[in-house]
């Protein structure tokens, strides 16, 4: 008869070493499963560090566009915040910031381009990606629109046409940008889908149209603009209330630095003689809207630059 | 001989617990060194260079209301400026600003407990107009330099921060 | 029987030690991600201290400038005057719209020529200070009124809670 204790060893055997490796296994399984979230969150941290080094522009010369190299992270923005997967962080309001609402790949390509009425106001920031196209029509075909066209740095995907159609391929997200007082051809807004928004720019009037589509059709939202800078904002915004949100916080800005130089100001009107004309009201500081406010904004910026032209003539310290 | 196999396995096992707790206590005795000098450091020393020289050259000093650089020019040119020192006695251009150079810099990067070297030299030959300074034998520096038109021939300034 | 006892007890033996491994480990690991972690803090903070400094010279409120063309290292004496005016006398812009920008922090220009007058620019010291990282460098106080420009010491404080 065969001993039967060596059969019984060895199932024991194998099913102790099952056991043991299952749990040795689970456990390390475990280990891997929670800490990936963990490294997910690690990658975060470099681009939330370096994203807000380029948002409070420490790092950026105005007017010349940067290339931000970024992980294959979704990097998500709004007026007041920007987040990357579950972290965010808010832009303070100090600073203006016109991004898409969401960028993808390798880059990013940040530009910082100065606000001045005629005195400098801020930097404000402008962020987008290389699949973003910013198409441009000017069926006039004036020096103005080009010179705004020729404002936005040439590593920005942009086309300019002299023309009022122009078919969309849909292969990238696109952004319409229609110069004329005359209104918005309807073969453009019936473009406006997911990935195409088109707006309308009247120089004449400064003021800028958001077009959107909506479940009852398209709908067409007003804004005022004042300066390059803001009509550049109007371009790279995501949409309307983007746009909007960033004008309450550039006009809080104005009074802000507006009341700082209107009080200088007050004090070079005592400390110089009368021919030196320092007049603390070309700095508006109680700024509510942008479109009451406009004609007073653009009527003091002649008047700062035609007193600063002046004062320079009489060799009084400058009014900004 | 099979209990000799299960002492071996043992003493395996024993080894390399040893060995792998040989490598903890090594660990634990480099990790708790103190870590060099952060980035703040390299950026500080050369934004303080340039921002010291810049900050430096443009002050309006006592002497007639001349900026520093003012009197260098005049020190390495006409020498038609004379100052007043703090007794009272009249001065050249030269001496004065050495002089509120030196206690400019002591004030200023002396305060931060930091080295420096500050050295002027007018012309090509770069002849020195006034050096001060205890950088010495210090390797790791920044430096800033301001050039300025000198009446026939150009001034150079030159900031080192060391350590 | 004993064989098998003596099996039994080698097996456990070993899965013990192996354990201990695992926690000699994990406690390495931990020990690193802490210190790494810590570190990363650290480095922040000074980062913070300098991108506060840089943030509140080129802030158009109290820098230096000619028709906007930039003075670098400078801060105007009648801006500065304006600034701390305007903060002081309206909380929120202290609280919440500054705040955003130079958190916990003391903003500070300290004159060393002509006089020795020490301008607070901006200060929100917390309660609870866990650590402060500080910057310092020398800047120009510019004043308009008589265009001449001083020696001083610009100091940034930065506060961890």
């Amino acid at each position: 008869m065969a001993p039967k204790k060596g059969v019984i060893e060895v199932q024991f055997n194998w099913i102790f070493i099952l056991i043991a490796g299952a749990l040795i296994l689970g456990f390390f399984g475990a280990v891997i499963m929670r800490s990936r979230p963990i490294a997910e969150d690690m990658l975060a941290e470099p681009i939330l560090t370096s994203m807000n080094a380029i948002i409070t522009s420490t790092g950026i010369s105005t007017r010349t566009a940067m290339f931000v190299e970024i992980p294959e992270e979704k990097i998500s923005f709004s007026c007041e915040r920007f987040s990357v997967g579950a972290f965010s962080q808010p832009i303070p309001e100090t600073n203006i910031v016109f991004a898409p609402s969401e960028t993808e790949g390798s880059f990013l390509i940040a530009w910082a381009f100065d606000f001045n009425i005629p005195h400098h106001i801020t930097n404000f920031l402008f962020i987008t990606s290389p699949d973003k196209r910013y198409v441009f029509l000017d069926p006039s075909n004036s020096q103005e629109v080009q010179r705004i066209y020729d404002l936005i740095p040439s590593h920005v995907r942009k086309q300019k046409f002299s023309t009022q159609h122009f078919s969309v391929d849909g292969s990238s997200e696109t952004r319409i940008v229609f110069f004329s007082s005359a209104g918005m051809p309807s073969g453009i807004q019936h473009d406006v889908q997911d990935g195409i928004s088109a707006i309308r720019v009247d120089t004449s009037s400064n003021k800028v149209y958001f077009y959107e589509r909506t479940d009852s059709g398209i709908v067409e939202k007003e804004a005022d603009y004042f300066g390059d800078a803001m009509l550049l904002g109007a371009v790279f915004s995501q949409d309307f209330e983007d746009y909007e949100c960033n004008v309450r916080k550039i006009i809080k800005k104005i009074n802000v630095v507006n009341r700082v130089y209107h009080r200088r100001t007050a004090r070079l009107q005592q400390a110089y003689p009368a021919y030196c004309y320092y007049v603390p009201n070309h700095f508006p500081h109680q700024i509510t809207s942008l479109s009451a406010s406009l004609p007073q904004l653009i009527n003091s910026k002649n008047l700062l630059e035609q007193y600063s032209r002046e004062l320079d003539k009489r060799s009084c310290p400058p009014v900004y | 001989m099979k209990q000799k196999k299960s002492q071996m396995e043992i003493m395996g096992v024993a080894i390399i617990v040893v060995l792998l707790i040989l490598g903890l206590l090594l660990f634990l005795r480099f990790s708790s060194v103190e870590r060099p000098a952060t980035l703040k450091e390299p950026f500080q020393r050369a934004e303080l260079a340039s921002s010291t020289l810049n900050t430096l050259l443009r002050t309006t000093t006592g002497c007639g209301r001349s900026s520093v650089a003012e009197l260098y020019q005049d020190c390495v040119g006409p020498q038609k400026i004379f100052c007043e020192n703090s007794d009272g006695e009249k001065i050249s251009s030269c001496e004065y600003a050495n002089g509120f150079v030196r206690i400019a810099l002591m004030e200023t990067i002396g305060e931060l407990k930091r080295h420096y070297d500050f050295r002027v030299s007018h012309g090509s030959d770069g002849v020195v107009v006034y050096q001060i300074g205890d950088c010495g034998n210090f390797v790791d520096k920044d430096s800033s330099r301001y050039i300025i038109a000198g009446t026939e021939q150009h001034i150079a300034f030159t900031l080192d921060i060391c350590g | 029987m004993k064989k098998a006892q003596i099996r039994m007890f080698e097996t456990i033996a070993v899965l013990f030690i192996f354990i201990l491994l695992i926690g000699f480990g994990l406690v390495f690991y931990s020990r690193m991600h802490s210190q790494g972690m810590f570190d990363r803090r650290e480095e922040r903070y000074e980062k913070h201290a300098i991108e506060v400094a840089q943030a509140a010279v080129s802030l158009p409120e109290l820098k230096c400038s000619s028709y906007n063309t930039v003075v670098s290292d400078c801060i105007d004496y009648l801006k500065a005057e304006a600034f701390i005016e305007a903060v002081s006398q309206n909380p929120g812009l202290k609280n919440e719209y500054y705040f955003d920008l130079f958190g916990y922090s003391r903003i500070e220009f300290r004159e060393i020529f002509p006089g020795g007058s020490v301008f607070v620019i901006y200060d929100f010291v917390p309660e609870d200070i866990v650590s402060r990282s500080t910057f310092n460098t020398p800047m120009s106080l510019y004043y308009p009124s008589r265009r001449t420009y001083s020696l001083g010491m610009f100091t940034v404080e930065v506060y961890e809670i």
